[in-house]
């Protein structure tokens, strides 16, 4: 035994944590230990205020302490436009871009067959409800270029074509400071069809 | 460190830490390996597009403490049509879940099993047949190299061999068919027929046809049995690959999770 039951334990539970390893989790184990007991003691709190106040909103599926939250809620945003993300990070992404002002839908995940997640699992039927309820013009699918987010796209395309509404795909291509050379097949053929004139 | 080349296909991916990936790669050489894609998740990343699911790349990897590290990769197929098709890329990614369940019992054939899967995802690809039908060639393909081929000609009970008039019921444990008068003797006596699991359901879906299709299949390769598509009636096909999934999934003992969502957008 070469840690003491209650630091073991901590540092157990670090270890859950998505990329945090045997070392990592020792380090903020060790780090916890260091600090006075107000300090751990507030960290707890947020944590837990964390937790408690921090839902999925009921209309956009964004995480927020407000329901509905922020963007719902700002009159300023254009609603006839829904942007469609696979997870909260994906919006704040976008977000940061200060470019777009629209609505979002989170889907919350994406269609991972290998998973075993399939439609019934993410927001899609809120998501189609909205679109027919509400006077949307278009749904723009922000959703990464993997295999999941290509089926999530396929399905999501299948369910919105029959619906009076403009889907769109952001573009993909060649990322910024990307190198011709190395790009692969996929992502130069994408780039070659989504090209405009300049 | 050392080096070493290989030529695979990847089957599924994870994420690990900030921005890499942990793949689980089919390989010619070496059967089933995971290795590390550095950065593969960083949008600038050479890495990205190779380290997708279904896509077939030479590689030279690292050997590493626990995990081996991809050093370089040099992209051989993409299949970009499959990702255009949600039914094809759903049998894409069922081919890729059989092959991580059964990959590692092929240690000797690993080579033919990587052309066979190389094959069978370029023949998806080209849509050129019905996805249903190029997929039970692909699990029979699979059941025989992995020496699971169903006994479809001789009863598996009284080796007499299977008429048309005489077929049965299938049994997974046995790995064939009864015939129907082994099958009536064995309900005739319970304690028998207690210990062993007819699919009864199955057995009321066997036609000959449905056998006649599943040797052709056997015998066949799966450009040639492309051909028998048209004249084959779909229902069969669907009893005939409902029957094999299941001694598939007897055998793998456990559920193969991306047939749900080929149900679910069939």
């Amino acid at each position: 035994m070469y840690f003491t039951r209650p630091l073991a334990r901590l540092i157990e539970e670090f270890q859950k944590f998505p990329g945090v390893g045997p070392k990592s989790a020792q380090r903020m184990a060790f780090h916890v230990l260091a600090q006075t007991p107000d300090s751990v003691r507030q960290l707890c709190e947020i944590i837990l205020e964390a937790k408690e106040k921090v839902k999925h909103c009921s209309h956009c599926f964004h995480l927020s302490a407000m329901d509905p939250c922020e963007i719902c809620t700002n009159e300023r945003r254009d609603t006839q436009t829904i942007c469609v993300v696979s997870e909260p990070r994906d919006l704040i992404a976008l977000e940061r871009t200060r470019e777009y002002k629209g609505a979002y839908h989170v889907l919350t995940g994406l269609i991972s067959p290998m998973e075993g997640k399939g439609p019934e699992d993410l927001s899609i039927r809120e998501l189609i409800h909205r679109v027919g309820s509400e006077n949307v013009i278009e749904v723009i699918l922000a959703i990464s270029p993997t295999v999941e987010g290509d089926a999530t796209v396929l399905y999501l395309n299948h369910l919105l074509k029959p619906l009076p509404v403009k889907v769109t795909r952001i573009a993909f291509g060649l990322p910024v400071g990307g190198d011709l050379e190395y790009a692969d097949d996929v992502t130069l053929s994408r780039a070659l069809e989504g090209r405009r004139e300049i | 460190m050392s080096t070493y080349t290989v030529t695979g296909i990847n089957l599924s991916t994870f994420n690990l830490g900030e921005a890499d990936k942990l793949i689980t790669i089919f390989t010619a050489e070496r059967g089933l390996i995971r290795a590390v894609a550095k950065g593969a998740r960083k949008p600038g990343s050479k890495m990205a597009g190779r380290a997708e699911p279904l896509a077939v790349n030479k590689l030279q990897l690292a050997t590493g403490r626990s995990l081996d590290i991809i050093a370089q990769a040099e992209s051989m197929e993409t299949f970009p049509a499959l990702r255009q098709d949600l039914i094809r890329l759903s049998y894409a990614l069922y081919y890729a879940e059989l092959t991580l369940t059964f990959g590692a019992g092929l240690s000797e054939e690993t080579a033919i099993y990587f052309d066979e899967l190389r094959t069978a995802l370029r023949l998806l690809a080209a849509a050129t047949a019905d996805p249903a039908w190029l997929c039970l060639c692909f699990e029979l393909h699979l059941l025989d190299l992995l020496g699971y081929r169903p006994e479809l000609t001789y009863c598996v009970v009284c080796r007499q061999p299977l008429t048309d008039a005489r077929l049965g019921a299938f049994h997974q444990d046995w790995g064939g068919i009864i015939c129907k008068v082994c099958l009536t003797s064995r309900d005739r006596e319970p304690a028998t027929a207690e210990s062993t699991r007819f699919s009864m359901r199955a057995a009321r879906e066997i036609t000959p046809l449905v056998w006649k299709h599943l040797v052709l299949a056997l015998d066949c390769e799966p450009t040639s049995a492309a051909g028998a598509t048209s004249s084959s009636p779909k229902q069969s096909l669907i009893a005939a690959r409902r029957i094999a999934q299941s001694y598939i999934e007897h055998r793998a003992g456990k559920h193969m999770k991306s047939l749900d969502l080929l149900a679910a957008f069939s």
